[in-house]
């Protein structure tokens, strides 16, 4: 039996001009597997990649509007023009490994895959880049490893993409304010009921991350995305699966900033217990991935490893509180019915522990106990009514 | 100026007031860091009698604490239920609102008014004249003829004008209910502003077919003076704790201010008792009785003036204890009952709650006194400790899960004084409690009262309050 022929459209967004412009292009005329259709969206009118481009066949460059500015914004314009069965979305600073398109058409000839997510893998090492990639390459190894197991696992979007065309319903009536700003196709997916998988033998390579400075600028850009996703789609996910694996990505960062910046100021000791626990397990995870990939100079890792994790959990906290506190863009109430009941159940449970635990004096312990139920019951029905009046209307 | 200058002495007295109560407050609450408690074990039985009634009432309020929010949650999940089948057909029913008035010409007119602007337009207003005395017939009859010569297509909205010789509630609004059209009737005081959606809120409820009755969420309107904010702050715990008592269907006052009732239930148990001073509390522990539903519409917000003396407020909290008992008097077979029609929650529990109650703001007084007396000579403050942290968190909860969250920070800041405002009204219930008790006794006759009225409802309140 032969499979049918596969039409495969790339779509890629440009709104700065890269600086490997040339190797970029080259990476996406000189595949493998050549590309059905390529489609350049550029709000930079005067892109010399798009002059590149428009020299090879099968390649439309399409002119976005200027205030467009984020990366999804430029993807929407350029998915309203796709012919290809399937897609692949990325970004003009990311060039593709040679042979992408063509793993890419061997995971969706399976008519059960969806999506796929790209691995990202640095070009250009240094020692940062070095240790970035260590630690992106156990995040993904694991988030992989969890997701043969857990397939509603949420798979926060990245740079590079795949998915069929046919799995977002009425892709060219899709408006930019229907759905938010940034990254939101994937969400898009997710509710229509797809499961992104994450492949490690998709990759495509990053140039970024030379020095201390842009990738913090990368990070605060991407944990912007992800709050936004996050405050934007709190309340769309269905299924208590799909609100529990929504939310564990977000919680798991914050529970690391609280053990990292929170914990030594509470109990030193304990805090040194965990880091020493984490660090081990950071080494044996580095020394499996140094011989996976017989790469010896993950070894030398470790110190910038953490000093990473130390920037990463800072900047997730800024983010944060630049989002959701300073930005105050989700209109207040949205915020008192999210945020609050969510710190206020912890914040009762603590207080709860605590009078059980370290109140002498009985009626103070009795009364504590109460209230602290009383304001658990209150705020955990306050989230509740958030929920079921929006996640619906949200939907529909 | 002369208004101004009032408002602005008023002001300050309201601001010194709260100061020294909450000075007293931090004073109590340092003293117990300072002076360290002596042990004295005088008096062991009345302590215990004294706990017991605190812990019995502790325990009501942190269940109805507990409970409460989650009837939010239960009308959520059945709007939600609803939206999700698909069946969210139209539900238009016709509804009459009463209107019964006596000598309410300051703020009939507003009430009218803010009717007329309702969003749900499929009803009828029933204005009932109970033989007032001053222009309000006058006042109604102006604004129908203005109303009448407005154009047609903006008349969505009739008003009938009707009047009863008889005097009293009951007969007013018996008299508008023979006149109601509706399939449902909201009956209103003429005190009162209305919320544009409150009607519309009213009848969405009324989509289960096994509600009979929803009563709605009335708030004081007048809470420029502190006995206004007293009263509002009451008003906002009691309508928390209908919360919980909806859930559980124990809801045994429907208030006049706001309460809408099938027609089937004035078809299947009679009209308003009219020798009964609380027609409202008599019709409501009667249609519990008959087992049907009472539901307590939160979102149904009527904005009524409270008392601006304490006299006004001593009336008024007095008819409510002598119709209340009058009403327990006439059905005393709800109370634990075996009837399998009766509610057993409310039979069993809720009811006789109510009667241990009143034992307890008999005696309040009395143990409040000790309390202070044993706490300063022995320097053990756990007590009003514990009723500081547990009224002031109460505030905290209500105020701030009330569902209206501007308006409110002033609200916060009363918190740690709440428990000494909550003397006030102990002073004026129990003053009601004896003579109610007194007047029960020598079956004094009390009629429908009436007290000074500013007519603060102009729209501009009502929107600062909205």
């Amino acid at each position: 039996m032969f499979s049918q022929y596969m039409r495969i459209s790339l779509v890629i967004s440009c709104q700065t001009e890269p600086q490997n412009a040339q190797s970029v292009v080259a990476s996406y005329v000189s595949q493998s597997r050549p590309l059905d259709e390529i489609i350049l969206v550029s709000n930079s009118h005067s892109a010399h990649i798009a002059s590149l481009l428009k020299s090879s066949p099968k390649v439309s460059v399409v002119l976005a509007p200027k205030h467009l500015h984020t990366t999804d914004e430029l993807h929407m314009v350029g998915l309203k023009s796709v012919t290809g069965d399937v897609c692949i979305v990325t970004d003009a600073h990311n060039p593709l490994a040679f042979d992408f398109v063509k793993r890419i058409e061997a995971r969706f000839q399976s008519e059960k895959k969806h999506e796929q997510i790209g691995f990202l893998k640095n070009k250009e090492m240094n020692y940062l880049t070095l240790c970035d990639h260590t630690e992106r390459s156990i995040q993904e190894r694991i988030f992989h490893s969890f997701h043969t197991v857990f397939p509603y696992f949420y798979i926060t979007p990245s740079r590079t993409f795949a998915f069929r065309v046919r799995d977002i319903s009425g892709i060219k009536k899709l408006k930019q304010k229907k759905i938010v700003k940034d990254l939101n196709i994937l969400t898009e997916l997710f509710q229509n009921g797809s499961t992104p998988v994450c492949t490690l033998d998709t990759v495509n390579n990053a140039h970024d991350t030379q020095n201390l400075e842009v990738y913090i600028q990368g990070l605060q850009e991407a944990y912007a995305r992800e709050w936004r996703t996050f405050r934007d789609y709190f309340s769309v996910p269905r299924t208590i699966q799909n609100v529990l694996s929504f939310s564990i990505l977000y919680i798991k960062n914050l529970v690391f900033v609280g053990i990292l910046f929170f914990l030594p100021l509470v109990n030193i000791r304990f805090s040194f217990t965990l880091l020493a626990g984490y660090v081990l397990l950071i080494s044996l995870c580095t020394f499996f991935l140094a011989v996976k990939e017989k790469c010896l100079d993950a070894l030398i890792v470790l110190p910038g490893y953490i000093f990473l994790r130390y920037v990463r959990a800072y900047v997730f906290a800024e983010q944060f509180l630049k989002v959701f506190v300073v930005l105050k863009k989700p209109s207040l109430s949205r915020v008192h019915y999210t945020i609050v009941p969510i710190l206020g159940m912890t914040f009762s449970l603590v207080c709860g522990f605590v009078s059980v635990l370290y109140v002498d004096i009985f009626v103070y312990k009795v009364v504590f106990t109460l209230l602290c139920t009383v304001f658990f019951s209150n705020f955990a029905a306050q989230g509740a009514v958030y929920w079921l009046n929006n996640s619906y209307d949200r939907l529909t | 100026m002369i208004d101004s200058l009032k408002k602005n002495k008023l002001n300050i007295n309201k601001f010194f007031v709260y100061l020294a109560l909450h000075l007293f407050t931090v004073a109590l609450i340092a003293s117990v860091f300072l002076l360290g408690p002596t042990q004295n074990e005088s008096f062991p039985r009345l302590r215990m009698v004294i706990i017991f009634f605190a812990s019995v009432l502790l325990a009501k309020y942190f269940i109805y604490m507990f409970v409460s929010p989650w009837n939010d949650v239960y009308i959520a999940y059945k709007k939600r239920k609803t939206r999700m089948n698909k069946t969210m057909i139209r539900y238009e029913p016709f509804v009459s609102v009463l209107v019964p008035a006596w000598n309410e010409e300051i703020g009939i007119i507003t009430t009218v008014e803010a009717l007329l602007k309702s969003t749900y337009k499929k009803m009828e207003i029933v204005v009932i004249n109970n033989a007032s005395t001053d222009n309000t017939g006058k006042n109604v009859l102006a604004l129908i003829e203005k109303y009448n010569k407005t154009p047609a297509e903006k008349r969505k909205i009739e008003v009938v004008y009707c009047t009863e010789n008889a005097q009293g509630k009951g007969h007013a609004l018996n008299t508008g209910i023979k006149k109601a059209k509706g399939d449902i009737l909201v009956s209103i005081d003429a005190d009162c502003f209305i919320d544009p959606k409150a009607i519309y809120n009213f009848v969405q409820h009324f989509r289960d077919p096994k509600v009979m009755a929803a009563v709605g969420n009335v708030k004081v309107g007048n809470t420029d003076t502190i006995l206004g904010t007293i009263q509002y702050l009451e008003f906002l715990f009691s309508f928390y704790f209908k919360k919980c008592d909806s859930l559980v269907n124990t809801i045994y006052i429907i208030g006049g201010a706001a309460g809408a009732f099938r027609k089937e239930v004035f078809e299947t148990i009679g009209n308003y008792n009219a020798t009964n001073i609380t027609e409202d509390i008599d019709l409501s522990v009667r249609i519990q009785a008959a087992g049907m539903k009472i539901v307590y519409a939160a979102d149904v917000l009527v904005y009524t003036e409270g008392a601006v003396c304490l006299d006004g407020l001593m009336k008024q909290r007095l008819r409510w204890k002598r119709g209340r008992f009058e009403t327990f008097a006439e059905h005393k077979d709800l109370f634990f009952s075996t009837n399998s029609k009766h509610n057993k929650l409310l039979s069993w529990f809720i009811l006789p709650l109510a009667l241990f109650g009143e034992l307890q703001l008999g005696l309040e007084l009395f143990f409040l006194a000790f309390l202070y007396v044993f706490s300063f000579l022995t320097h053990d403050y756990s007590s009003f400790i514990s009723g500081i942290i547990v009224v002031s968190s109460m505030f905290f909860i209500q105020v701030a899960f009330d569902g209206k969250v501007r308006h409110k920070l002033r609200f916060f800041l009363l918190a740690p004084i709440g428990w000494l405002l909550f003397y006030v009204s102990t002073f004026v219930e129990f003053n009601a409690l004896i003579k109610a008790l007194w007047g029960y006794y020598r079956k004094n006759e009390i009629k429908w009262q009436k007290w000074e009225r500013n007519g603060v409802f102009t729209d501009k309140v009502a929107l600062k309050n909205n």
